[in-house]
């Protein structure tokens, strides 16, 4: 599992670059065994990316979190794969639109059960039957995208974003997403038991004993990337 | 009147209305192993008593309504079965979010961890236009674990539930208002005035009732809508029944 493991530009952030399928996938199947990576980036610019068939599972399978900094015109397979990551910023101009219903397909990577979960199923139904196009301000209205960045600043929004998750706890980080991802599948009372179980799992990792005496001490945490070839597990 | 026999929390009854005031002021309200035994302990009484109608938790204080987990405390369990066995035998969480009677939190100031997740699980949050929002836990490590995990998508859209809890993100009480995290602004000084007007009203809901609604609004979010419907149906069979029955 270690020898799978690539680098990391030091700080924790991974970027995966869309399109061709077997570099996305491989990008994928690194960052899943790369220990280093605290965080995931994708940038969308809606030029036409290929985004092949099945992506946006691969995304959605990473267990820590995923920012994706989107541009252009968000279509399709591409907003299907948007929908995949956890937090999403956009730019002033960016639209968001799937179309695929209308040429007589339905979506097939997700966008008929994320879609509904990310903005409600009444402007998912909108979207999906009518493929009708929402621009940046109805997104974020929609909670499609948590923040527009000034033009042409989605993809520098993202790093940002994703360099300041990158300084959290990495473990603390990949069981919040675990908890609100599957916890939203379960009933109440049994996500809560999957939190609380999630929390006390937490309190072997160091650096939740790191924060805290960072708390106590007034001081930033000084959480490191795991040294490659380091497997917890073993 | 203030004689509590709590240390950090105060408990007053009010008419119907149970006022419960986090009461460490000094740190923000920090929520400490004392206040969950001193809330544990309100919370029992509050839901035995058939006087009370209604619930008002607020925090002591001009800086906010809770700054979070104590972390100060944070460590000391003596194993993660320990912690685990402790966690469920005082679940003051479960407690407030079960009680039969409305709840209201009225926020100021900091609102953070803790603080916010407190305030999710009563059914209606008002806050102060100087309210400020934030779950930080993962900058220290950490995971909410009195329920924000769950309550925050629930309450708002999962994007922006992911992003408050991935990024502790803050929000003004607008923006709290505008995401579905809480239902009323008012200004501070309105604060206690309006929250009591509502808890007041509230508490004149019939007791039967208030718990039907507050029973059918956790089916909603359970059960398949089939099974929900049933329920809504049964609840209000008995209702009439009873009301016949007078």
């Amino acid at each position: 599992m270690s020898s799978l493991n690539k680098k990391t530009s030091g700080d924790g952030v991974l970027t995966i670059p869309v399109g061709d399928g077997t570099v996305f996938q491989d990008a994928c199947a690194n960052a899943a065994a790369d220990e280093s990576a605290r965080v995931v980036v994708i940038h969308l610019t809606g030029d036409r990316e290929a985004v092949e068939p099945g992506a946006p599972a691969l995304l959605a399978a990473l267990g820590m979190p995923v920012v994706a900094g989107l541009s252009g015109r968000i279509e399709d397979r591409a907003l299907e794969l948007a929908l995949a990551a956890d937090i999403r910023v956009c730019e002033p101009e960016t639209t968001f639109a799937m179309m695929v219903s209308e040429r007589g397909k339905l979506p097939s990577d997700g966008g008929t059960q994320r879609l509904p979960r990310v903005v409600g199923p009444g402007l998912a139904a909108d979207m999906l039957l009518i493929g009708r196009t929402i621009s940046a301000e109805e997104a974020f209205a929609a909670g499609l995208v948590t923040e527009i960045a000034a033009p042409r600043k989605a993809r520098q929004r993202a790093d940002e974003i994703a360099t300041a998750i990158a300084a959290h706890g990495r473990a603390a980080s990949v069981f919040t997403k675990e908890a609100v991802l599957k916890g939203g599948d379960m009933p109440l009372e049994h996500a809560l038991h999957l939190e609380a179980d999630l929390a006390i799992l937490l309190h072997t990792d160091p650096e939740r004993a790191e924060g805290i005496d960072a708390f106590k001490e007034r001081r930033q945490p000084g959480f490191r990337p795991t040294p490659p070839g380091k497997d917890p597990e073993t | 009147m203030t004689d509590s026999p709590f240390r950090t929390v105060i408990y007053e009854k009010h008419g119907p209305v149970a006022h419960i005031v986090l009461n460490r002021p000094a740190v923000i309200n920090a929520f400490n192993v004392q206040m969950r035994d001193d809330l544990s302990e309100v919370l029992d009484a509050v839901k035995w008593d058939t006087d009370v109608a209604a619930v008002l938790l607020r925090g002591a204080g001009d800086r906010g309504f809770c700054a979070g987990a104590d972390l100060s405390e944070f460590g000391s369990a003596p194993s993660q079965a320990a912690a685990r066995h402790a966690r469920w035998e005082r679940d003051v969480f479960g407690v407030l979010r079960n009680l039969p009677v409305p709840t209201i939190a009225a926020l100021h100031g900091h609102v953070i961890g803790s603080g916010v997740e407190l305030a999710m699980l009563c059914d209606i949050r008002i806050a102060a236009d100087d309210a400020v929002f934030s779950m930080p836990e993962t900058c220290y490590g950490l995971i909410a674990a009195a329920g924000g995990t769950q309550t925050l998508p629930r309450a708002i859209r999962k994007g922006r539930a992911l992003d408050m809890l991935l990024t502790g993100r803050r929000l003004d009480a607008t923006g709290a208002r505008d995401d579905g995290l809480i239902e009323r602004v008012v200004t501070t000084t309105e604060l206690a005035t309006e929250s009591e007007r509502i808890a007041g009203e509230l508490a004149g809901i019939d007791r039967a009732l208030a718990g039907a609604i507050k029973a059918s609004l956790a089916a909603a979010r359970d059960l398949p809508l089939v099974d929900g419907l049933a329920l809504e149906r049964r609840l209000s069979i008995m209702l009439c029944r009873n009301v016949a029955g007078t």
